[in-house]
């Protein structure tokens, strides 16, 4: 699976651990940076490539996630849902991280690096990474709703 | 002195959430919020297609465009697919609260205008708690995160709605 990584200068840390250890583990892994740690950088530029990446290998069949990582996550997230066709989630649990896949089948995970240690964020994007959409019917049904109001404008 | 005029507020939950919801809008307008209720209004055929959710994110987004300051509350199950639409929405900033970190830095920060609280993840006193935070934090107003929130509305005016989504964004455009 190809995962498209970006973060700012908050999650720096979090994401060079990550590359390392999901490309060690056989994953595809593509760095959206920043290359260098800047603490002036801005994260909405590198989450919205992050997430048009992702949006444009899963319109191409490629199998493919998204990790955005900031201080807090949320800004990221915010800024990952802007692009068309991309579901962030926020994930700060375990459960929130599996159910975000379960049930919004959400292709981004967004995580704040000042609010877990380095081993329990990799151990949430982990299990995100790894758990399977449900296809259930009702769910399938929101996510159609969601892709609807945001090319129309109308639920 | 008068005292600062309080933001509207604008409120959405699940229907496994009407009692919680019923909770904090007492809550609320005991403090002098004036707060509109949007949903759900049925048995939960709302909720299927986060009719609540995206209501709420659109009245927050009218006040805005009159210039009428308001913040949103939407109630939901882990709260990630709520999260996911409202952001769908123009000028909508919705952030995921989970603690009071992420309850603080939701406004300080990004100005996020509505706050997403999970039932499944959290207890009723904890969601009030998050909720009482969120309301009465304030943006810190500060230049670099103005600049961060300015890119973001600057891709929604190039980009949001458009079906090529291939032009890759970069700040400064």
């Amino acid at each position: 699976m190809r995962i498209h990584i970006a973060t700012d200068h908050a999650g720096m840390e979090l994401s060079s651990h990550l590359v390392e250890t999901l490309s060690g583990l056989g994953y595809d892994v593509v760095d959206h940076g920043p290359t260098s740690y800047d603490a002036d950088d801005d994260y909405p530029e590198f989450c919205i490539g992050a997430a048009q990446a992702v949006v444009a290998d899963q319109a191409a069949g490629v199998d493919t996630l998204g990790i955005v990582l900031g201080g807090s996550g949320n800004g990221e997230q915010m800024s990952a849902n802007k692009v068309a066709g991309a579901r962030a989630a926020l994930a700060w649990n375990l459960e929130t991280a599996k159910l975000a896949r379960e049930h919004n089948n959400a292709n981004l995970v967004a995580v704040g690096g000042r609010q877990h240690t380095v081993q329990e964020a990799t151990e949430l994007i982990l299990a995100f990474l790894r758990e399977p959409f449900s296809d259930a019917e009702r769910h399938v049904r929101r996510i159609a709703t969601i892709a609807r109001f945001e090319t129309t404008g109308e639920l | 002195m008068p005292a600062p005029e309080l933001p509207r507020v604008h409120l959405g939950n699940d229907s496994a959430s009407i009692d919680l919801s019923a909770y904090l809008r007492a809550h609320l307008r005991s403090r002098g919020y004036e707060v509109f209720d949007h949903g759900p209004t049925d048995d939960g055929t709302q909720d299927d297609d986060l009719g609540y959710a995206v209501a709420v994110a659109e009245a927050v987004r009218r006040d805005h465009v009159a210039t009428r300051e308001s913040l949103g509350i939407v109630v939901g199950g882990s709260g990630v697919g709520e999260q996911i639409a409202v952001n769908k929405v123009a000028g909508i900033r919705g952030a995921l609260v989970w603690n009071a970190d992420t309850a603080v830095l939701a406004r300080a920060h990004y100005d996020a205008n509505i706050a997403i609280v999970g039932t499944w993840q959290s207890t009723e006193p904890e969601i009030l708690d998050l909720i009482k935070t969120f309301v009465a934090a304030s943006f810190s107003g500060a230049e670099l995160y103005v600049r961060r929130i300015d890119q973001i509305n600057e891709f929604e005016r190039q980009n949001y709605l458009r079906a090529d989504m291939a032009t890759p964004f970069r700040r400064n455009l």
